[in-house]
């Protein structure tokens, strides 16, 4: 083999095996850049959609500072008007010394029960608070036993002291007409109908006029 | 073979295998030198014979594990360097050696090197069913280190041990023949 030839081989062998690692870590780096690009893309979206999330609630924790300083305004406002009613009060407070007598807040009735058997039992100038019904009036005298029914919204009132209804027998009540001197059959529910001061009102066991 | 010759084979083997177990960074190693040193000294079967037979051994005892599947590959490359070392001597015509064979052997060290990488990555892929072109690009930076590191050592140390092992083996005719005419 002459000189030239074999240093043409050589040079041929070099060259491939330069050019082969070349390739190799050219390929080596290319997978990396490859890579990398994928993560930088991977991160820049979420960089991108962190940024939005960020901004989103830089928004509205601006919006709530906002509404804390107005809550806070008003409660500033708030706190004065409160501040000048105590001062109103206390002065209020000094100029009333009157005091408040219990009669003021109840009133009393006239509770009569007849059952229907001869036997009526009078409450007379029974003392109750302002705005109680009958029904809580009549607890006051009675042992009383209702039923509370959804549909009319009302109460049912099954038995007094141990009386119970038993068909055709039923507990009613009436109120004294004193215009016309005369009974009449209440208008609703026992519980469901507010007392006057003075007025008399009567349960009844009866077979009712249905 | 005679027995000589076993005898050589066996502990030139041994002398391969050994260094190939010391504990060393991967793909910095001395069997290849060896391999083509005996094939350029004793004959390209020779050569062929010392790299198969090491490469058996280092793959039961390889520190880096079983070479299992890919052990025929590691055999067949090796033993391609030990046969291309005595290609290689065939090739030169006289004993007197230049610089400008230390720059040949350098590169062919490089592409046998290459070789024998190229081979044993096909192995690898064919055992682990992955991607040829894959592997090779995964472990371009060892076939760099390993191709970079035969080339230094074979273009410092091939001739300077041609020279040694002359001198050792005391101009035994029948295994060191030599021509007489350089062109």
């Amino acid at each position: 083999m002459g000189i030239e030839r074999r240093l043409a081989v050589i040079f041929l062998l070099g060259f491939l095996v330069v050019a082969s690692l070349g390739a190799s870590v050219a390929g080596y780096y290319q997978m990396l850049y490859e890579d990398a690009s994928k993560r930088s893309d991977k991160y820049s979206n979420l960089y991108n959609s962190l940024s939005n999330q960020y901004e989103q609630l830089f928004q509205n924790y601006t919006e709530l500072v906002e509404k804390y300083n107005e809550l806070v305004d008003k409660y500033n406002e708030l706190l004065e008007n409160y501040s000048r009613l105590l001062g109103e009060y206390q002065g209020e407070k000094e100029n009333h010394t009157d005091t408040v007598e219990p009669e003021n807040f109840t009133m009393h009735v006239n509770i009569c029960i007849n059952y229907g058997n001869g036997t009526v039992v009078w409450f007379n100038n029974v003392e109750i608070p302002l705005g109680f019904d009958l029904l809580n009036a009549t607890k006051l005298v009675a042992v009383v036993n209702y039923t509370y029914w959804a549909a009319y919204d009302s109460c049912f009132v099954d038995a007094i002291n141990g009386v119970w209804n038993e068909h055709p027998y039923y507990w009613m009540w009436l109120t004294w007409n004193t215009d016309e001197q005369k009974w009449e059959y209440g208008p609703v529910g026992a519980d469901k109908y507010p007392l006057s001061d003075g007025e008399t009102v009567m349960w009844r066991y009866e077979i009712p006029n249905w | 073979m005679n027995s000589k010759k076993t005898a050589l084979l066996s502990v030139l083997t041994a002398l391969c295998v050994g260094i190939q177990l010391t504990p060393r960074p991967p793909n910095v190693e001395f069997t290849s030198l060896f391999c083509f040193l005996t094939g350029f000294m004793f004959g390209a079967p020779f050569g062929a014979f010392l790299g198969a037979l090491t490469m058996f051994i280092n793959g039961f005892l390889s520190p880096w594990g079983f070479a299992g599947l890919n052990m025929p590959f590691q055999m067949l490359g090796m033993g391609i360097i030990g046969f291309a070392g005595g290609v290689y001597r065939k090739t030169l015509h006289s004993e007197r050696f230049s610089l400008i064979h230390m720059f040949e052997v350098a590169v062919i060290a490089a592409s046998l090197t290459l070789l024998y990488d190229l081979i044993t990555n096909l192995g690898f892929a064919m055992l682990f069913q992955i991607n040829f072109i894959a592997v090779l690009i995964m472990g371009a930076w060892f076939m760099v280190i390993h191709v970079g590191w035969n080339t230094f050592l074979f273009f410092i140390s091939f001739f300077p041990l041609v020279e040694i092992v002359k001198k050792v083996w005391g101009g035994d005719k029948e295994l060191w023949v030599l021509k007489e005419d350089w062109q």
